[in-house]
């Protein structure tokens, strides 16, 4: 039994032809294609339809076809009269459909599509990778195409994505990433594509290229109908800002159109929102660097006297304490002391790290516990460590004020002076201040409950709250009287210690936008509270 | 005289400025519209699982922009009116869940994300609240 098919259109309208084509197999057809001669010169085209079609012709012969199915979306008004053709603009209708409509199949014929990716190239993966595409050589494409794509590719970037660019040449110019722009065929770029975990794109021919290999595809949607061509093997979300003429594609609207505002009025953040759907949690971001607030902030010098002990105590986690002492070396902290405790790390790597720390003007202290934390059942170091560190550092005798660190912050430039001279501008101010915190305002668990106001200091702003939050800098008189202790040695939760505080009548200054990030517990904390993603209190 | 418990007595001739006052923040509730049909108690079933569920009335479409997931019970789609509904909140990626006890929407299949023939089942919360996020 032999069939003819009639089509001549792009990619994406080729892979959804090809479900068609999959069921008519199944049926026992033989496929011929006939097309014209522009066909012929599109090797993306002719890669597909290559092992699919018995004969390609470019002229209808009559060759003992049993029937002659008309894909086409553009048919002359004669040859619509007698023969049944696709009425592409009624509304809600999957282009493959249409497709199975014409063959006479229904959905439940549906079984993928005919298309096979290469087996090179391989690329190096690292965590979560995502493919970007964008359009540019189509007359559709000038409507189609975002703009953006060069910004989001950073932004991924700075997230810790592995980015990879794909499509035609000179079509992601701009981009960062791993460039595959004009160097692959279709079916290597979907190889390339199966190994990604994400693709952004407009819906173009390698969204649909991404729905054949399995790779679930974020759509940035302007001029173009999602029911019609949206992805029906994998996982989707569509970007679309309300935009009251869009959807328009090939409507009145669409050929008027000289300036896409549906697509131009797509911001990174919006892409970004979406994307993170798609994101497993372990590969979600867990650092936010303060890129803008830093440059504001460099340059203003705040002076204060007296010198810190900061203590910090560390149990693997080699990943999070490399990014922390970067930052706190950056961040030029007040000068005095720092006491590292390795609480029995079994990395090797963070022993080497802590010894070969230097910063000016501090002096490293290191010390080590024999498998405290893992004695504890805890994934980081207890509180018998901070204790431990506490009474070390008191009996170091130059030091003013003491301040816990966790081994997983990052933190602001010149965030223990501001941490310093606000703690003193609250005591002068109000009752029953002990301590400064210096992060997490707006942490679901850390959250200042008790106060709703802000007050402002020449060194900022700052709340009171009862209790303390994990990160803290206390004078050295009010640890004197025990109250910097924690309580309940074997816990690693600072719980305990805020109710005790908040007992005492204690406040603690929180400043406000806070001076560190807590990268370890972000992830954590990431289900209960999605919008602080972007908080840079976090 | 300021007596407000931050402020020591000390301090009180020069007391730090208060700048804002914060707003006490919410968890956004997910929005479920409800075209069709009326089922008993549905409604109160999805306060049950945190969905705000309200009928559409053909108000407006862009005030579905703000549904999590939009029900469609017992519809025909061949009315246009419906079945404009439903390609405007798939044109936004909102998901559209079908539920009637015989029929399946046919041609219009690929529009939906989910099909069910009732609402009184605990499959149907478990997926309902699966692609509502």
């Amino acid at each position: 039994m032999r069939v003819a098919v009639c089509f001549l259109n792009g990619v994406g309208n080729f892979i959804f032809l090809t479900a068609a084509i999959k069921v008519l197999k199944r049926w026992g057809y033989e496929v011929d294609l006939i097309t014209d001669e522009k066909f012929l010169k599109h090797p993306a085209l002719m890669e597909i339809s290559n092992g699919i079609f018995n004969k390609i012709r470019t002229k209808y012969v009559e060759d003992g076809y049993e029937k002659v199915f008309i894909f086409n979306w553009s048919v002359p008004a004669a040859v619509r009269r007698k023969v049944k053709t696709i009425n592409w603009q009624e509304q809600g209708i999957h282009e493959v459909q249409h497709y199975l409509d014409c063959i006479g199949a229904s959905w439940d014929d549906f079984d993928g599509y005919i298309f096979k990716p290469d087996l090179k190239p391989k690329i190096r993966k690292k965590d979560f990778t995502i493919a970007l595409a964008n359009c540019s050589r189509t007359n559709q494409a000038v409507k189609k195409r975002w703009d953006k794509f060069p910004e989001l590719s950073e932004v991924l970037q700075d997230l810790g994505y592995q980015v990879v660019l794909l499509g035609l040449d000179g079509e992601l110019e701009g981009c960062k990433g791993i460039d595959y722009t004009g160097k692959l065929t279709l079916r290597q770029t979907a190889k390339v594509l199966q190994q990604c975990n994400l693709l952004i794109s407009p819906s173009t021919g390698l969204s649909v290229v991404a729905d054949a290999v399995g790779t679930s595809v974020l759509l940035l949607e302007g001029p173009m109908t999602t029911p019609k061509s949206h992805p029906l093997l994998v996982n989707y979300a569509v970007v679309r800002k309300y935009v009251a003429c869009a959807p328009c594609f090939q409507k009145s609207t669409w050929w008027m159109c000289k300036k896409p505002v549906c697509m131009t009025r797509i911001e990174v953040g919006d892409v970004i929102q979406k994307m993170l759907n798609f994101i497993p949690k372990m590969y979600r971001p867990r650092r936010k660097v303060f890129v803008k607030k830093e440059k504001a902030v460099k340059g203003r010098k705040f002076k204060c006297d007296g010198k810190v002990a900061y203590c910090v105590a560390c149990f693997n986690r080699y990943h999070l304490l490399k990014s922390f002492l970067k930052s706190f070396k950056e961040s030029e902290p007040q000068e005095g002391h720092v006491l590292f405790l390795n609480d029995g790390s079994t990395d090797p790597r963070v022993k080497k790290a802590l010894l070969d720390f230097k910063v000016d003007g501090i002096e490293v202290h290191y010390f080590e516990a024999d498998q405290a934390a893992q004695r504890h059942r805890c994934r980081c170091p207890s509180c018998a460590s901070y204790n431990f560190l506490l009474k070390k550092a008191e009996k170091i005798e130059d030091v003013d004020y003491l301040a816990v660190c966790d081994p997983d912050a990052i933190f602001k430039p010149f965030w223990a002076q501001r941490m310093i001279l606000t703690l003193e501008y609250a005591r002068r101010h109000h009752e029953g201040v002990g301590l400064c915190s210096c992060f997490n305002a707006k942490h679901p668990v850390y959250d200042v409950a008790e106060s709703q106001q802000v007050f402002s200091s020449p060194y900022g702003q700052y709340r009171l709250k009862r209790g303390v939050n994990l990160l803290f800098l206390m004078r050295k008189d009010f640890f004197k009287n025990d109250f910097g202790l924690f309580d309940v040695e074997e816990n690693s939760a600072d719980l305990s210690k805020n109710a005790e505080l908040a007992q005492k009548g204690f406040w603690s200054v929180v400043l406000q936008p806070s001076m560190a990030q807590h990268m370890g517990a972000f992830a954590s904390s990431f289900v209960r509270l999605k919008r602080c993603l972007f908080a840079e209190d976090f | 005289m300021i007596t407000h418990p931050f402020y020591s007595k000390s301090a009180q001739r020069t007391p730090p400025k208060e700048v804002l006052e914060i707003k006490v923040r919410r968890a956004e509730q997910p929005y479920l519209f409800w075209i069709g049909k009326d089922v008993e108690d549905f409604f109160n079933e999805c306060k049950r699982f945190g969905f705000v569920c309200q009928r559409y009335t053909y108000g407006g479409l862009s005030l579905l922009l703000h549904a999590s997931g939009v029900v469609v019970k017992d519809v025909g789609l061949d009315f246009q009116k419906d079945l404009n509904v439903c390609s405007f909140v798939k044109n936004y990626g909102i998901p559209l869940i079908w539920l009637r006890r015989f029929m399946m929407p046919g041609r219009w299949q690929s529009l939906f994300d989910l099909f069910c023939v009732g609402c009184d089942s605990k499959d149907f919360w478990r997926e309902l609240c699966q692609i509502c996020v």
